[in-house]
């Protein structure tokens, strides 16, 4: 009977569901049908006889993301700098899309929309020269045109692991903030100005109206993006990582992440078993963390989680 | 209307897959193609052309070999020197054609990794110059075995190699034949390059140490205060020729004085590689090495042609012709000098760093090998190979020399990549340039006489039992190798963080691995 129910929808509704089966189907094609090369991470990839026929290789394959004592190096620095920076990246996007919200000036508007959008249309190797422009130890901008005027000794930024930390994330928010401040603000046009009207009316100040109406407005955008953000937790800008940094090792302490490691142990090794291995790891674990983030959220608040 | 709702999901699937089949098919030919859309129309005129002799001279299987192009597109005469070559290939009874594969050089790897997976598109014939060494390929069973073939097909190689079947060995992986090495100079000693006008007065002679030739360069400096010799750089300016690094380029693991000593060492705890860094040491101080080592990428010789330094260490094969070809053509704007530092040593690292394979996608094998066998043995084809088609790319002068036509004047107008180079199968039986000495390729015979084999000459070791360990001091090093070797840390300091981080990520287990199956591969020799 209920069987009956369900097929009558369908077919009440059927121009809805053709319309569903080109996104089906791309989706099956580009996303579920190349699951089937996870197996290769537990292979010993032999071209000569294809991958089903090539010997299994058990778990042997994901041992060397842990072989070294430094390995929690890179864990700490993949999951640390994205702690930081769905943190700082997504209270930047917010506080710009609501400051641009109050702009009134169209043309100043759509001006530093254009504006704060450029760092983040860049690609990577240029950026990587902005930065070394400022911090070439010789004749960078802060060497040459601040500690010396201050009278302190140049630092030669890329051989000193402390300050990348804050380096990369500045560079990390620099590049990144004005696409989120996007996403941001396309959210915030769409709540109802009578909203703002009636708090207006009851005496509620600029600060009262952000805290009482946009943030409660968002908090639904809020929280998607940010278990978007913590199921990449496990992966890393392979570009801020690698190229910023102008690949020097002496950095490594602060700059190596899962994938740039993985990069250079494979760079020499052409193993596709263990790149496949690693790209596993990073997602098995980004699913539980999505997971574990969403069951929390839906715990707190069910109208705001993602499923 | 479910009948028609079936009717148009299935066509929808079908016509879907259809396209995605079409699409992925396409972007596969264009991939394996070079970067450009021109090499594609080259691609199917040569599908055309060979289709249609077919029909009347046999049906000769066509096989496909991978050509490296700088540019990323093929030379402008590349079809023309297909036809020669398929000719001559057919005269001389090969039994089968060659298709060119150009590959950029910016994205070989990826290129190459797709031509060798298996599938109509793969490579029959492969060079794996700049692509990966032998034993990645043997593990990743990508290359045939050669043995039978070479007995079959190949016995002008085998003859070939006769005086020097050392030689061929270092094409071996466990006592297998998978590669064929180049016929040509394989040794190359250190060497320190420079120009003449600022090493005028100042003596350049073959010097047997590090240290001598830090006196050299001391003389230079102080000559040219303002100017230095050795290129720091993100690339490497040294690379020890003097010892047999088993070739690891990574050195973990190596044979210190290997014409005597099978005992694998640590290179980085070597007096040798301590020596150097006090070199470093003198050069960082005295200025002698360029500042700024982060920003120059440049490899050696880029960092010398555009004076970044007015000198530069690094290893090449026959000093006398390397200066005599590059101040005939003035490839670095003014004439040059230079010096050889420590002996000149035969090893499998340097050897093995050219070889041709036969892919084990290949369908036509004995066909593969009897092209292969013709590229290293007859002087005509191996003409057309490196030098293109006569009075097109290339002329000969009255010298008997080659030289350009047509208006060219290098490569690249020649519309081929002309010339002696090391990955070509045999360029002794082809005739020298005219920037050349006419007697370069008996001098670089000569060299391969008198080189001294090290006692490790044909081992090819396999780190796939350590490949953790090896995976993590790849990490180590790329983190302090640099640094140390363009001075740009307290070397005091850093070298023994340096060789603690290497123990901890399990070097002493490469080594050991290493000396295992060195000692097997001595003790099957005896």
């Amino acid at each position: 009977m209920k069987k009956k129910t369900t097929l009558k929808r369908v077919l009440r509704f059927w121009p809805l569901y053709l319309m569903l089966i080109p996104g089906t189907i791309y989706l099956i094609i580009n996303n579920y049908i190349p699951l089937f090369g996870l197996v290769i991470a537990f292979k010993k990839v032999d071209y000569s006889v294809g991958i089903l026929k090539s010997p299994w290789a058990g778990f042997s394959n994901f041992t060397y993301l842990f072989a070294t004592k430094d390995a929690w190096i890179m864990f700490r620095n993949t999951i640390g700098y994205n702690i930081v920076f769905i943190i700082l990246g997504n209270l930047l996007g917010l506080v710009t899309a609501i400051a641009m919200d109050t702009i009134k000036n169209k043309f100043f508007k759509n001006f530093s929309q254009v504006v704060i959008l450029i760092p983040y249309l860049l690609s990577i190797i240029i950026v990587t020269y902005v930065v070394y422009a400022f911090l070439n130890p010789s004749n960078g901008f802060i060497n040459n045109s601040i500690l010396k005027p201050l009278g302190a000794k140049g630092v030669n930024w890329y051989n000193v692991p402390k300050p990348w930390p804050v380096i990369l994330t500045i560079v990390h928010l620099w590049m990144s903030f004005g696409y989120s401040s996007i996403l941001y603000y396309s959210t915030l046009i769409g709540i109802d100005k009578t909203y703002y009207e009636a708090a207006v009316v009851d005496g509620a100040g600029t600060w009262r109206q952000i805290t009482h109406v946009t943030l409660p407005c968002m908090k639904g955008t809020i929280i998607i993006l940010m278990i978007l953000a913590i199921g990449r937790i496990c992966y890393s800008d392979f570009g801020l990582f690698y190229q910023i940094p102008m690949h020097s090792g002496l950095l490594y302490s602060t700059t190596q992440t899962i994938d740039t490691f993985v990069f250079r142990a494979l760079l020499e090794q052409n193993n596709i078993g263990r790149s496949s291995a690693a790209g596993l790891f990073q997602s098995v674990l980004g699913f539980i963390l999505v997971v574990t983030a969403n069951t929390v959220v839906s715990k707190l608040d069910k109208e705001s989680a993602l499923f | 209307m479910k009948k028609l709702l079936a009717l148009v999901l299935a066509l929808a699937m079908v016509f879907a897959l259809a396209a995605c089949n079409k699409a992925d098919s396409g972007s596969t030919t264009e991939a394996a193609a070079t970067e450009g859309a021109g090499e594609t129309k080259a691609d199917t005129e040569t599908k055309a052309d060979t289709q249609a002799p077919a029909a009347d001279d046999g049906n000769y299987p066509t096989l496909r070999l991978n050509m490296t192009s700088f540019t990323g597109e093929p030379p402008a005469h590349a079809q023309e020197v297909q036809d020669a070559l398929n000719a001559k290939l057919i005269e001389k009874g090969a039994g089968a054609k060659i298709e060119f594969v150009w590959v950029g050089f910016a994205d070989m790897r990826t290129q190459l990794n797709l031509l060798l997976t298996g599938g109509d598109d793969s490579l029959d014939i492969l060079n794996s110059f700049w692509y990966a060494p032998i034993g990645e390929l043997v593990a990743n069973g990508q290359v045939a075995p050669l043995d039978d073939l070479l007995k079959s097909d190949g016995q002008d190689i085998l003859k070939l190699y006769e005086p020097y079947q050392v030689v061929l060995d270092c094409g071996k992986v466990n006592g297998v034949m998978y590669g064929i090495p180049t016929f040509t100079a394989w040794s190359s000693p250190n060497i320190f390059l420079c120009y003449e006008a600022e090493a005028e007065g100042i003596e350049m002679k073959n010097v047997d140490t590090v240290d001598q030739m830090t006196e050299v360069l001391i003389k230079l400096k102080e000559k040219n205060p303002d100017k230095y010799f050795v290129p720091g750089a993100t690339e490497p300016y040294w690379v020890p020729k003097g010892i047999d690094y088993l070739g690891d380029t990574n050195y973990c693991g190596v044979l210190m004085d290997c014409t005597k000593d099978t005992t694998v060492t640590n290179y980085y705890e070597s007096e040798y590689f301590v020596n150097f860094l006090d070199n470093v040491k003198i050069w960082k101080e005295k200025e002698i090495i360029s500042p700024d080592s982060m920003s120059n990428n440049n490899p050696t010789l880029m960092s010398f042609q555009n004076k970044i330094t007015y000198g530069t260490t690094g290893y090449g094969y026959n000093m006398t012709n390397t200066i005599y070809e590059a101040n005939m053509s003035q490839q670095y704007g003014a004439n040059i000098t230079g010096f050889e530092v420590g002996d000149r040593l035969l090893t499998t690292g340097n050897i093995n760093t050219y070889l041709f394979h036969v892919t084990s996608f290949c369908k036509e094998k004995e066909a593969a090998m009897r092209v292969l066998n013709l590229l290293y043995t007859d002087a005509e084809i191996a003409t057309i190979y490196t030098d293109g088609v006569l009075g097109v790319t290339y002329g000969i002068n009255d010298e008997g020399q080659c030289c350009y036509v047509n208006g060219a004047t290098d490569a690249n107008s020649a519309g081929w990549s002309v010339g002696y180079a090391y990955a070509n199968p045999n360029d002794f039986l082809t005739p020298t340039w005219d920037y050349q000495r006419k007697d370069a390729y008996e001098l670089m015979q000569q060299d391969n006489a008198n080189a001294i084999p090290s006692l490790a000459l044909g081992f090819t070791c396999d780190l796939t039992p350590v490949a953790d360990q090896a995976a993590a001091c790849t990490n180590v090093i790329a983190q302090y190798y640099n640094p140390l070797m363009n001075g740009e840390v307290d070397i005091d300091e850093v070298l023994p963080q340096f060789q603690q981080a290497l123990h901890d990520a399990g070097i002493d287990a490469i080594i050991a691995e290493k000396q295992k199956q060195l000692d097997e591969w001595l003790a099957a020799k005896k």
